[in-house]
C-alpha cells in the first residue's frame, strides 16, 4: 500500500480552502505558482511529514502505520496594517484547528492534535526578507493506515 | 519523610514496606535519571541532525545550560574564516554531552541555537519556505522519549 501522503495533504487543504472568506491576497500552495502582494493578507502552506512508524497493536487484523506531521501555516500580513489585521487569519487557521476534529477521507483519516501560533515577525527589508508582518501557525496532525 | 515516619514506628511489615518501596523508588530514580539523559542526548542529536544541511555554522552552535532560561554570552567568530570553519555536529554534540551528564531530576536543562538567522530558517520569510525542524524534532519528542524510557537506545535523525 502506498503511503497515503497525496491524500493527506488533499485534506489539509481541502479544510483550509474551504474557510470563508478566502485571504484577499490568496493562498500559495506548495509547488504552485503564486505572486505575493503586500496590500493583502496572504496565507503560505507547507506540508512536513514528521514520522511513520509501525505499530504493534492490531485495529482490524492488519499491522498498522501511526503517521504524524505538521501542517505549517504562514500568515502575511500588510505591514504597519494594526494587530487586528496582524491577528486576523492566524486566528482563524488556530480555530479551524481544533485538537480533536477529524478530517475523513476516503482510505485514511486524520486528527488534529494541536493548533499553536508563534509569535510574530516583521521582515528585515532585505531580498531574503522582504518587508512585511508574518504569524507562523502549526498544526500537529496523525494518521493511521495499514501498513499493507 | 516516607523512610521517617516508618522507621519511628514499630512493626517490621511496616518497615520492611517501606524498604522496598524506597528501594523500588531509588531503582527508579536511577532508571529516570538514565532515561532523561539518554531522552535529551537523542533529542538534541535529532535536532542537529535535522539542521539544514547547507548552514554549517548553525550546525555547530547549539548551546546547553543549567537551571537557567538566560543563555550566557557567546564569544563571536573573530573572522570569516572561524566563522565558516563552523564545526558540524560533532563539535555541538561534544559541547552539549558534559552538561547533559549534569542533568538530574528536578532540574531544567535549555538548549538553543546561537545563530542569528537560526528563526527565519525555522519559519522562513517572505520569499523563502520555513525548514521547520525545531518543530519536527518537538514532534518527534514523543517517540524519543517512549525509547528512553523503555531503555531501548534512542535512535535520532541521521546527521
Amino acid at each position: 500500500v502506498a503511503q497515503p501522503d497525496l491524500e493527506i495533504i488533499g485534506l489539509l487543504q481541502a479544510r483550509l480552502a474551504a474557510m470563508s472568506p478566502a485571504p484577499a491576497g490568496g493562498i500559495a500552495w506548495e509547488n504552485r505558482a503564486f505572486t505575493p502582494l503586500t496590500t493583502a493578507p496572504w496565507v503560505r502552506v507547507s506540508h512536513a511529514f514528521v514520522d511513520a512508524e509501525p505499530m504493534t497493536w492490531l485495529s482490524n487484523g492488519t499491522p498498522q502505520i501511526r503517521e504524524t506531521g505538521l501542517l505549517l501555516l504562514d500568515c502575511f500580513a500588510p505591514e504597519n496594517a494594526g494587530p487586528e489585521v496582524g491577528a486576523g487569519w492566524p486566528r482563524r487557521c488556530g480555530s479551524g484547528s481544533t485538537p480533536g476534529l477529524v478530517l475523513a477521507g476516503a482510505t485514511v483519516s486524520v486528527r488534529i492534535d494541536r493548533a499553536t501560533r508563534a509569535q510574530g515577525r516583521v521582515g528585515a527589508g532585505t531580498p531574503d526578507d522582504p518587508v512585511g508582518y508574518f504569524s507562523p501557525v502549526t498544526v500537529s496532525w496523525r494518521t493511521y493506515y495499514d501498513a499493507g | 519523610v516516607i523512610t521517617v515516619d516508618l522507621l519511628s514506628r514499630p512493626g517490621g511489615g511496616a518497615a520492611g514496606w517501606a524498604l522496598q518501596i524506597q528501594q523500588r523508588c531509588d531503582l527508579s530514580k536511577g532508571k529516570m535519571r538514565d532515561a532523561i539523559r539518554a531522552f535529551a542526548t537523542g533529542l538534541t542529536n535529532t535536532w542537529i541532525g535535522l539542521t539544514p544541511v547547507e548552514t554549517t555554522w548553525m550546525k555547530g552552535h547549539y548551546y546547553a545550560v543549567l537551571d537557567s532560561s538566560i543563555p550566557p554570552e557567546e564569544p563571536r567568530p573573530q573572522d570569516k574564516r572561524e566563522a565558516r570553519a563552523g564545526g558540524g555536529g560533532d563539535k555541538s554534540r561534544a559541547r552539549l554531552a558534559p552538561v547533559i551528564a549534569q542533568f538530574d531530576l528536578g532540574h531544567t536543562i535549555t538548549f538553543w541555537n546561537s545563530a542569528p538567522y537560526a528563526v527565519s530558517v525555522e519559519y522562513g520569510t517572505a520569499s523563502m519556505s520555513p525548514r521547520a525542524w525545531t518543530r519536527k524534532t518537538v514532534a518527534l519528542a514523543p517517540s524519543l522519549l517512549a525509547q528512553a524510557v523503555s531503555g531501548r537506545p534512542v535512535t535520532a535523525a541521521a546527521d
